[in-house]
């Protein structure tokens, strides 16, 4: 009897011990089942996400043909590789995503705190200040099971196992410049050819470690001969890791900083007034690899953060050379000065730099002599308390140059400007979360007396209305190196006072408005303004999505600011008011099957007060396709222009090859168009072609100086290839 | 010295000041936009502020071949126009339209001018919808100008056109006209010019037709161009319209009976006057 009785019982337990047993089997199956399906619907969102159509978002309404979104690409790509897990991932993880507000961060992370966890992506739509466009925007940036195994592989499979990339870009301008022709005697002003050239690798294991090599030759500069002997004329070179053993962060090579909200230390890209108007408030990393081309935004040495959750200190140092601009001891000494090879002087002989040199370009003889004439000594650090509510940092960066910067011109706006061989900076920054409001700031002081406040508060105020105001008091005599801040002139954040009030408001599920004013003054004198001086911005966007995929915006732009009078007689210049306006509509429309067309008309107002006023236009269509089977990609676009003069120039973002950027200004009477193509051949090896040319019907030359460019055409070829393994 | 002349240069006596007096009336008319660079024709198109590059007609195949993709009956238009009630800037035009199961064609040709001066074009275009909400075409153009005693040019260049139906009550339709800037004559001075057309459609209820329209061309600012129809009874709609640049309001009416269609407009310009239209329409 007992016998039978605890072979029922052990059968019961047989029982239910296979059936356990058999859920164990099969819950990995589910689970991969699961992961498949994730994995399949990532990738119908990888075909539907368009990175292109997202950096146009971002990029629309910049207005300066410098700006590079290179590294913001970059990052996307690398968390779209490597999906954040969202039921683990900290505050600052979502912050470095960079697709997130602080306000949308703090809801994601409360809902997960309140349900326990995400069980699908799906479930995105349901956080308080997530649309449902905005989810599924963010969807493949996220991954809901963690990877296999839990462990960290060995060292050897982090630093060798994880992709590699190998990138190769060659640009060409197919219209002589000047600056290329030879005189007589063979020369020319620029001694290399016209072609620029980009070559990186890079090697990342998920967004744990991330090493690599780049080098750029600008158009102009010479390759492997005269004087770039090594080749390229730009190298940069870096090695990246994110939790590995005692490291929070470590870095060794180029890197970048980003403390507080960019008062003392921001390398990249700073934030801009634009019709993200509540992007002003600066999130992420504190120490991040520099895989950039800029040549002086980034600091080369050792960076690292140690620390644990609650408590972070974060310590760097950077020795690299920079171009600038010297003075010699006596004029006479510049000609027996040391000049080396490569056509560089012996540093001996400097007695004083006139300023430093950030363009990069090294194609003439003075841009060549200014090639890293002196060192620049960085070294600084930051300690960071940060719990659920409130995060707290003090930073303090030192720089020291090996030659004095003297200004030459004694202007008396650039009487506070920093001068001198060394300088410190030291900041107080702070991000306080408390339920629906956000508040941020930065309190900066540079060595030589002068202060730097930011001052701010992000608040959702309901569910359709969000709303920012950022409030700056930077003195005329604050001083740095390194800032990046939020400001209308100069970000290196001084001499000005303002406030910048944002705010958007979604009255109805397909009607947004994106708005902001900010009013500001100079205390002091700035570049052609001859006064302290002041002015205003408005920016308002309506955006109206009538259904999924089809979007009609208005942006509506004014500018009122102060500026010398042109052409005046008086002894002492005075400042008259400068309104540029804008007015853009533009409609964009995507069909399922891969074709997408966009139309604009926008129209340009500039008045300086003394000439007649200037009204420009440009109108232009723009038609793409996606192959759906064929993996082959092609854009272009038909524009015509009409503006008086370079004052009324209208800019437009372009489709462009992989990480390089075309914000072209659109000026004097004309046409644009471009072809690009990108063909992705295999798994492992990429293709993109472009091919873009501006017809200028009322002018016989384009540029200016060495980059003029004699006749109607500009015409450019851009190819780029990846390749992966 | 108007750039049309100068392609002639080469066959042209100077000194006769009734030439060149001539010649700065040209100039003139081409200021104020007296001169054929008008691609939406026919009434209806006049009567709704010159707007046309998002509908479909008849004449689509000169204002947007696309748009020809989406007619559904042949048909076959004669059009006349009287700029300013000026005899030497009259247009005629006719144009056909043949839908087949592979796209449909149309064929446009216009006469601008007198004696003196003309252009002349034929226009062979073809339209197809490629899937449901998006029409693209393109027309082969050939341009003729004249001057009387000189000689004349003759220029070949294309068109290519999209229309779109991105809502069903909202059409969107792009035209560029010789997009590589074909030359007329030798000189690289003279180009026919390159224009684009980019407009919208907005039909609320199938009534109401509200069309903007922006058009640019190469010489001169942006002119901005609206229309409205409103079908007011079975056979009869009223039509009116406004452009800028030069600013010009008009006016019209559309009888439509089964077969047939006729279409009266005016324009008015403040210092040049009325300029009629009429077209008359023949569909199966």
């Amino acid at each position: 009897m007992m016998k039978l009785k605890k072979n029922i019982k052990l059968g019961k337990l047989n029982y239910y011990s296979l059936i356990i047993l058999g859920l164990l089997f099969i819950s990995p199956f589910v689970a991969n089942a699961q992961k498949n399906k994730d994995k399949i619907d990532r990738t119908k969102k990888i075909n539907d996400y368009s990175f292109d159509e997202k950096l146009e978002n971002i990029a629309n309404d910049t207005e300066s043909e410098d700006v590079t979104y290179d590294t913001f690409l970059e990052n996307i790509y690398d968390y779209f590789n490597n999906p954040i897990n969202i039921n683990k991932a900290d505050q600052i993880e979502f912050q470095n995503l960079g697709l997130l507000s602080l306000q949308q961060i703090n809801s994601l992370l409360s809902y997960r705190r309140l349900v326990g966890g995400f069980s699908s992506l799906y479930e995105l739509q349901a956080v308080p200040g997530i649309s449902q466009s905005k989810a599924i925007e963010l969807a493949p940036f996220f991954r809901i099971y963690a990877p296999e195994g839990g462990k960290l592989p060995p060292i050897g499979r982090l630093l060798f196992k994880g992709k590699h990339q190998l990138l190769l870009r060659y640009q060409q301008v197919l219209e002589e410049a000047d600056g290329y022709k030879k005189d007589s005697l063979g020369n020319s002003t620029y001694l290399g050819n016209s072609s620029k050239l980009y070559l990186r690798y890079r090697y990342t294991k998920g967004t744990q470690i991330s090493y690599g090599l780049t080098a750029e030759k600008d158009q102009g500069e010479e390759f492997f001969t005269g004087s770039q002997k090594q080749g390229f004329d730009f190298y940069s070179g870096h090695f990246y890791a994110r939790n590995i053993g005692p490291f929070k962060h470590i870095a060794i090579g180029d890197f970048e900083i980003h403390f507080g909200q960019g008062l003392v230390a921001w390398n990249g890209l700073g934030s801009r007034k634009g019709s993200y108007v509540l992007d002003v408030v600066k999130q992420g990393y504190k120490v991040k690899q520099y895989t950039s081309v800029n040549e002086s935004n980034f600091f080369r040495g050792a960076a690292v953060t140690l620390g644990q959750d609650q408590i972070q200190v974060t310590a760097f140092g950077s020795y690299k050379a920079v171009d600038a601009n010297a003075i010699f001891n006596t004029p006479a000494d510049s000609l027996e000065a040391d000049i080396e090879e490569d056509g560089n002087v012996g540093s001996a002989d400097i007695e004083t730099i006139s300023s430093l040199q950030a363009t990069g370009f090294h194609r003439t003889d003075s841009e060549i002599a200014d090639k890293h004439s002196i060192q620049q000594f960085h070294g600084g650090g930051n300690i960071n308390y940060r719990n659920r509510f409130l995060s707290i940092g003090l930073n303090g960066i030192y720089t020291r140059l090996s030659e004095s910067l003297l200004s030459t011109t004694n202007q008396v706006y650039s009487k506070f400007v920093f001068q001198g061989d060394r300088l410190w900076n030291a900041s107080l920054d702070y991000k306080v979360l408390a339920n629906k409001f956000t508040f941020f700031g930065e309190l900066a002081y540079s060595s030589n007396g002068g202060y730097a406040f930011l001052n701010g508060m992000l608040a959702d105020l309901d569910k359709r209305l969000q709303m920012v105001i950022l409030h700056r008091d930077y003195s005329k005599d604050y001083q740095s190196l390194n800032a990046n801040a939020f400001a209308e002139s100069s970000n290196l954040a001084r001499n000005e006072k303002g406030l910048y009030w944002g705010f958007v408001l979604s009255p109805l599920p397909k009607l947004s408005v994106n708005a902001y004013v900010d009013v500001y003054k100079f205390s002091w004198l700035s570049y052609l303004v001859d006064a302290p001086s002041s002015g205003t911005d408005y920016l308002a966007e309506i955006n109206f999505e009538p259904k999924r995929r089809f979007n009609i915006y208005l942006r509506l732009k004014h500018e009122k600011k102060l500026r010398n009078a042109t052409d005046n007689v008086t002894v002492s210049d005075y400042v008259l008011p400068i309104l540029r306006s804008s007015a853009r509509l533009n409609f964009s429309y995507s069909f399922n099957n891969g074709v997408r067309l966009q139309s604009r008309v926008e129209a340009s107002r500039f008045d300086n007060s003394t000439s007649p006023v200037e009204i420009g236009y440009l109108v232009f269509q723009d038609i793409s396709y996606t192959f759906p089977v064929f993996p082959l990609t092609l854009k272009s676009r038909f524009a015509l222009f009409d503006t008086p003069s370079y004052n009324s120039r209208i800019f437009a973002y372009e489709s462009d090859v992989l990480y390089a950027f075309s914000i072209p200004a659109y000026f004097d009477q004309g046409i644009r168009t471009y072809l690009f193509a990108k063909y992705e051949v295999n798994r492992r090896l990429s293709l993109w072609f472009r091919f873009a040319q501006t017809f200028k019907s009322d002018q016989q030359f384009q540029g200016s100086n060495n980059d003029q460019i004699e006749g109607r055409k500009k015409s450019e070829i851009k190819a780029m290839m990846r390749f992966k393994f | 010295m108007n750039p049309l002349y100068k392609a002639f240069s080469h066959n042209v006596l100077f000194n006769s000041s009734r030439i060149i007096a001539f010649i700065l009336l040209l100039t003139l008319q081409l200021q104020i936009k007296a001169g054929n660079d008008n691609r939406n024709l026919g009434a209806q198109s006049a009567a709704m502020g010159s707007t046309g590059v998002s509908s479909s007609s008849v004449f689509s195949s000169f204002s947007n071949a696309g748009a020809l993709g989406g007619l559904e009956t042949m048909a076959f238009s004669v059009y006349a126009e009287n700029r300013f009630l000026q005899s030497s800037l009259s247009l005629y035009s006719l144009a056909g339209a043949l839908p087949t199961k592979s796209g449909n064609f149309g064929l446009g040709v216009y006469y601008f001018g007198d004696a003196n001066f003309n252009e002349k074009s034929v226009s062979l275009a073809y339209g197809r919808k490629l899937f449901t909400g998006l029409y693209m075409g393109a027309s082969f153009d050939m341009i003729s100008y004249s001057f009387k005693d000189y000689g004349s040019s003759f220029s070949p260049t294309f068109s290519i056109g999209i229309l779109s139906s991105p809502t069903d009550k909202l059409n969107i339709g792009v035209n560029v006209h010789n997009p590589i800037r074909l030359n007329v004559g030798d000189d690289e001075f003279d180009r026919i010019p390159t224009i684009i057309n980019l407009g919208l459609s907005y039909m609320p209820t199938e009534k109401i037709h509200l069309a903007f329209e922006v058009e640019k061309n190469i010489n001169f600012k942006p002119q901005f161009k609206m229309g409205l129809e409103y079908h007011i009874v079975e056979m009869l709609y009223l039509r009116g319209g406004v452009s800028t640049n030069p600013t010009l309001s008009s006016f019209g009416l559309g009888f439509k009976f089964s077969m047939v269609e006729i279409d009266l407009a005016n324009s008015f310009h403040p210092q040049l006057g009325y300029s009629p239209h009429i077209t008359l329409s023949f569909s199966k």
